[in-house]
């Protein structure tokens, strides 16, 4: 069993059993402990990966790794909605974190305002006004946990390999490389030889995303080779917001509250048959 | 201004443009005035026509004096053509006026199919042309004027009428087209107005079966047609008629002077035999000659105007006019003028036995329309001028004397209320006085009586029969003069059955029987003249024999003015011969229908105890036989291939296609309708395929 | 060197953050919040966009990332319409209530499951005194008075 076959095993055993666990019902000793198990297998997945040097920013990248990857367990798997809500801006926030980190401050402010200054907030009005109780049985009780998890684990698992197996030969040639070049100074072209022909190289000068005036120069690149793309997206969002301003206004009448109870009982799962004067008063 | 060829496409035209007109306008602004078009448009070709005709006499006389008067040697013979033609040109359809791609003559790349074929839209002035135009719109004039009165009150009246000026405008231009491609397509439109015409009343049964099984029969004939003219075009590359010059270059036409003056180049030996014979399966199908003339009888059903113009006198002698013009074709081939002539003197022979016994008036006359079909293809076979020559006049008055006898027998039917059955009804001639007179004009001439037309033209063929040598054309001679006698006792059989004996009239009639309106009676006058005299000006003047002779087929090099015994037969004795075999047959016919009922029923019980009677009434039988041997089979093998459709074809279908239903019942199950699920079996179709590329 | 480790951590990273996404669309019967782990999957793909954008030194990605957020904010605003009519009609955010399209003989899912929703300890009022004994007051009671 080679390392990546030991890790693959890993997640897929090891992250089935902890997403298993915090899942479904249970008390909290049984969530900490499925914590723990899916904090070891996404641990594994990201200690693949070779650490980032200078070791401080590869400890503080790991920081914001699990913070974010922690945010969206717990995010998925609380059972109140609005700290699920509240768990998933904590993922947002981490994300918009590394995406800064990345070279992509713009995004990452982007990331920030639209998702958690305007998509989030929209999604508490939304489970504010439709949702005030809070606790309800479909919060409660997950559709088939074990087969779902197993499967999203191995999807993580095979993602994970692949990027193992494609990123390690060119991660160790990048290291030779790197040592040839710290040796003989200057022998740069000698260096790069080194490199199988189909190994995609990085660019050498930082023109791109770490330039300075990266929000000036993202504007360049936004209004001009992809000046299209952004009228476009400018019309799908016209778009959705007549839409959103049509389905919403089918609703008429005086806003009411739910018709049936918002926690309905367990054996009234199947789609009821809407009461046609209802709906008509709905409509 | 009158010229040839103004005259020519006049004649032609001004039906197409009354049928076009009938269609438009008819059935909301002209209703029972209908007629009016067709009859305006007919007159006008019809005096175009007898002016073409006229105009083509004199410049073919004086082409012909101009080359007596000049003989050159034959080294230049070229100069000076053959007989008299006149092209007219309407447009180019392909080939020859293309526009040349490359610029220059360097550029010109060889076509390995040989040059563009040039296909050119061009009628013909021509004796024969002429001729048959000529006849074409007289009969077609008087049958549209018969028809007013005839078809009056009928609900397809503008129908009826449009229909009649496209045959009349088809079969113009199959007798002046200058293109066996053309000629086939109009061969093939006045089949189609046939077919309409017959199934004219398409709502009876009888009426449609009859169109479709003439529509059938005659694909069989036309089948052949398209391969003869498939091998003319493998054999001359070129389907003219007459020569086109193109670039300073002539191409021969396959009737045009070039091979006229050297008949040697003509493509015999199998391929021409081969050629021939297909062109005759098609004047086969369309002549009703045996073994494809079962279906003119039937076709019968049609309105009997339809079957005067269509069905006796005109369309169905195109056959008779193809190999007139292919003559030269027949001749190039060893055997088929002799298999032309036998199929044209057993074809006389046999309708004339099955007219014998028929009881349907129009039945008799459309066998009697079979046996002088045969007649004029025993003439063409002979393949002299003299031959040739007989036959078309036969063509000509026949389609007087013929018309004749479908309209009077039409006169009959309407004062019959319809009946047609010569047991229902007799001894009419005091009530239908015109028609009885008539009548008997047509049936004169039908029986080839002294002064009347049909005696001058089949005493003609009978005498270039006899010219010619050997055994088969013996036979040929006494078949064709045993017809004769046959044909006058079937018509005045038919005669007196229908005017003399006890007065009978069905209940069908009513009670006052009378003739019909003068729209019908007048035609019948004027036809009835013309059975009258046609024959024996013609004959007397010896202008339809000179005139015709001037057709460029007929100057054929080396053709044979005469048969070979032309000595030995008088015509004086041929003459004198058919005469007496014409008037034994009406004395015959007389003695047994007129004289003692005995008679008649012991001659009936003595053929019938030899099995002749039931021979002749069942027509030999031939509808049976090709249902046994043809329609049948194939009957067979068309339920097998439709079982086939059915079960097999279908089958697989139905098999294939309820395999995705199978497939979808195994899955059937997995719609849930549960969005998660489905957003499950995604990703794990998702990971099949990751996995299967981390495999790969 | 440090370019391949950069890449590796930041799809390894959008790996996770599109697996758990996945596995809570799974999962999770609550519309909102099936919504929110799409969005959350959305967020895995903007982060390896952006590591891969920094990898090639390329605002391709970033340019699709931004992309990506415009889709986002209308797939919000047409999502939460739709949840919010949704919910108008049958007053449940469940998907399971929505299961209409499944075949003629497919029974729909059902939960049968008890809901293990923890009994909640009857709520604790302020106990009265037997009228015309003045109780001894605690500071600790008057003080909550004064505050009802």
């Amino acid at each position: 069993m080679n390392p990546q076959q030991v890790v693959f095993l890993t997640t897929i055993i090891l992250g089935t059993a902890g997403l298993v666990l915090l899942l479904r019902p249970g008390g909290g000793t049984m969530r900490l402990l499925g914590a723990g198990f899916a904090a070891i297998a996404f641990g594994a997945v990201l200690a693949q990966a070779p650490m980032i040097q200078p070791a401080w920013e590869g400890v503080l990248l790991y920081l914001l790794a699990a913070m974010t990857v922690l945010a969206a367990l717990a995010a998925v798997s609380l059972v109140h909605p609005l700290y699920c809500a509240v768990c998933f801006g904590l993922t947002l926030v981490g994300v918009s974190a590394l995406m800064a980190y990345g070279g992509a401050q713009f995004l990452a402010a982007g990331t920030l305002i639209v998702y958690v200054g305007a998509i989030l907030v929209v999604l508490l009005f939304v489970l504010m006004l439709a949702h005030p109780r809070g606790r309800a049985a479909y919060d409660w009780n997950r559709w088939e946990v074990f087969v779902s998890a197993g499967t999203g684990m191995v999807f993580l698992a095979m993602l994970s390999l692949l990027l193992t197996r494609s990123l390690a030969g060119p991660v160790q040639w990048a290291a030779q490389a790197e040592a040839h070049r710290q040796q003989a100074a200057g022998a740069e072209a000698h260096a790069d030889s080194l490199l199988p022909e189909k190994t995609y190289l990085p660019p050498k000068a930082g023109q791109g995303v770490l330039a300075e005036q990266h929000v000036a120069r993202i504007g360049q690149h936004l209004f001009g080779g992809h000046w299209w793309a952004v009228q476009a997206a400018g019309v799908l969002l016209l778009a959705a917001l007549v839409g959103a301003a049509v389905i919403i206004g089918r609703l008429r009448g005086p806003l009411e509250g739910p018709q049936q109870a918002a926690n309905p009982p367990a054996s009234a799962f199947a789609p009821p048959q809407p009461d046609r004067s209802e709906v008509q008063r709905n409509s | 201004m009158f010229t040839v060829e103004s005259l020519l496409v006049v004649t032609v035209v001004m039906p197409l443009a009354a049928a076009v007109l009938t269609a438009l306008v008819g059935p909301r602004l002209l209703r029972s005035q209908s007629h009016w078009p067709t009859i305006l448009a007919l007159a006008i070709s019809l005096t175009a026509s007898l002016l073409l005709v006229w105009q083509v006499t004199q410049e073919a006389a004086a082409t012909l004096s101009a080359r007596e008067n000049q003989p050159v040697p034959s080294a230049e013979r070229r100069e000076h053509p053959l007989g008299y033609e006149r092209i007219v040109t309407l447009w180019t359809w392909s080939g020859g006026g293309l526009p040349e791609h490359g610029a220059g003559s360097a550029q010109q790349e060889e076509d390995p199919l040989g040059p563009p074929p040039i296909i050119e839209v061009s009628l013909r002035a021509d004796p024969l042309t002429a001729i048959m135009l000529a006849t074409v719109t007289v009969i077609s004039l008087l049958v549209a004027i018969y028809s007013v009165g005839y078809m009056h009150g009928d609900p397809g009246y503008w129908r009826f009428y449009s229909y009649i000026a496209l045959f009349v405008f088809s079969m113009c231009m199959l007798v002046s087209v200058s293109n066996f491609l053309l000629l086939y397509v109009f061969w093939e439109a006045v089949g189609l107005c046939s077919y309409l015409l017959i199934g004219f009343w398409y709502q009876r049964p009888a009426a449609a079966a009859a169109g479709k099984k003439a529509f059938l029969v005659n694909r069989v004939g036309d089948f052949g047609f398209a391969l003869g003219v498939f091998l003319l075009w493998m054999s001359y590359g070129t389907l003219n008629f007459h020569d086109v010059q193109t670039a300073g270059q002539t191409q021969p036409g396959i009737l045009g002077q070039t091979f006229l003056q050297q008949p040697e180049h003509y493509v015999g030996g199998a391929v021409g035999t081969a050629i021939a014979l297909l062109l005759m399966a098609g004047a086969c199908g369309k002549s009703a000659q045996w073994p494809l003339h079962v279906w003119l009888p039937d076709a019968m059903e049609g309105p009997t105007p339809v079957s005067a113009l269509i069905h006796a006198a005109t369309m169905v002698t195109a056959g008779v006019y193809l190999t007139a013009r292919c003559l030269p074709l027949f001749l190039a081939a060893p055997v088929a003028p002799l298999v032309v002539a036998c199929i044209g003197g057993g074809t006389a022979l046999l309708a004339a036995l099955i007219a014998l016994t028929q009881t349907d008036l129009k039945r008799i006359l459309a066998y009697s329309t079979i046996s002088q079909l045969g007649y004029m293809f025993l003439a063409v076979g002979t393949g002299t001028v003299l031959g040739v020559t007989a036959g078309m006049f036969h063509l000509f008055t026949h389609a007087f004397f013929k018309a004749l006898l479908f309209l009077a027998a039409g006169s009959v039917m309407h004062a019959m209320g319809g009946v047609i059955d010569l047991r229902q009804f007799g001894g009419l001639r005091r009530h239908l006085p015109w028609t009885h007179t008539t009548m008997l004009f047509g049936c004169l001439a039908l029986a080839g009586v002294v002064p009347f037309a049909g005696f001058w033209s089949k005493d003609a063929i009978l005498l270039a029969v006899g010219q010619q040598e050997g055994m088969v054309y013996q036979v040929l001679g006494w078949t064709a003069t045993a017809t004769a006698f046959l044909t006058a006792f079937y018509t005045f059989r038919a005669f007196f059955l229908c005017f003399y004996g006890p007065e009978r009239i069905p209940e069908e009639a009513g009670d006052h029987v009378h003739e019909g309106p003068a729209w019908m009676i007048g035609p019948l006058v004027v036809l009835a003249a013309g059975s009258l005299v046609v024959g024996a000006y013609f004959e007397w003047t010896h202008g339809f024999a000179h005139f015709l002779g001037q057709t460029p087929s007929l100057c054929l090099t080396g053709l044979a003015q005469e048969g070979p015994r032309a000595e030995m037969i008088s015509h004086s004795t041929v003459a004198v011969g058919s005469s007496l075999v014409a008037l034994a047959g009406i004395g015959l016919a007389g003695l047994v229908y007129l004289g003692p009922r005995s008679l008649l029923e012991g001659l009936t019980r003595t053929s019938s105890a030899v099995g002749l009677y039931g021979l002749s009434y069942g027509k030999f039988f031939f509808d049976e036989i090709y249902q046994a041997v043809v329609v049948q089979p194939f009957w067979a093998l068309a339920r097998l291939c439709g079982w086939l459709d059915d079960r097999a074809i279908d089958g697989a279908v139905d098999g294939i296609g309820t395999l995705p239903r199978g497939l979808g019942a195994l899955f059937r199950s997995l719609q849930m309708g549960f969005t998660p699920f489905y957003a499950l079996a995604m990703i794990l179709g998702v990971l099949v395929l990751l996995g299967a590329l981390m495999t790969g | 060197m440090n370019d391949y480790a950069f890449l590796h951590q930041y799809l390894a990273v959008g790996a996770m953050l599109f697996s758990i996404g996945l596995v809570g669309f799974f999962t999770r019967r609550n519309m909102i919040l099936m919504f929110l782990c799409t969005e959350m999957m959305l967020q895995g793909v903007s982060l390896s966009l952006v590591g891969w954008s920094r990898f090639y030194d390329d605002f391709g990605g970033q340019m699709l990332v931004i992309m990506i957020l415009a889709v986002a904010a209308c797939e919000a605003a047409i999502g939460l319409a739709l949840i919010v009519v949704l919910f108008r009609h049958t007053g449940s955010l469940d998907i399971a209530v929505w299961q209409r399209l499944r075949e003629a003989n497919q029974p729909p899912w059902q939960d049968d499951r008890p809901i293990p929703i923890p009994e909640e300890p009857p709520p604790s009022w302020p106990r009265l005194a037997p009228a015309g004994v003045r109780p001894v007051e605690s500071p600790e009671t008057t003080d909550f008075r004064e505050m009802v």
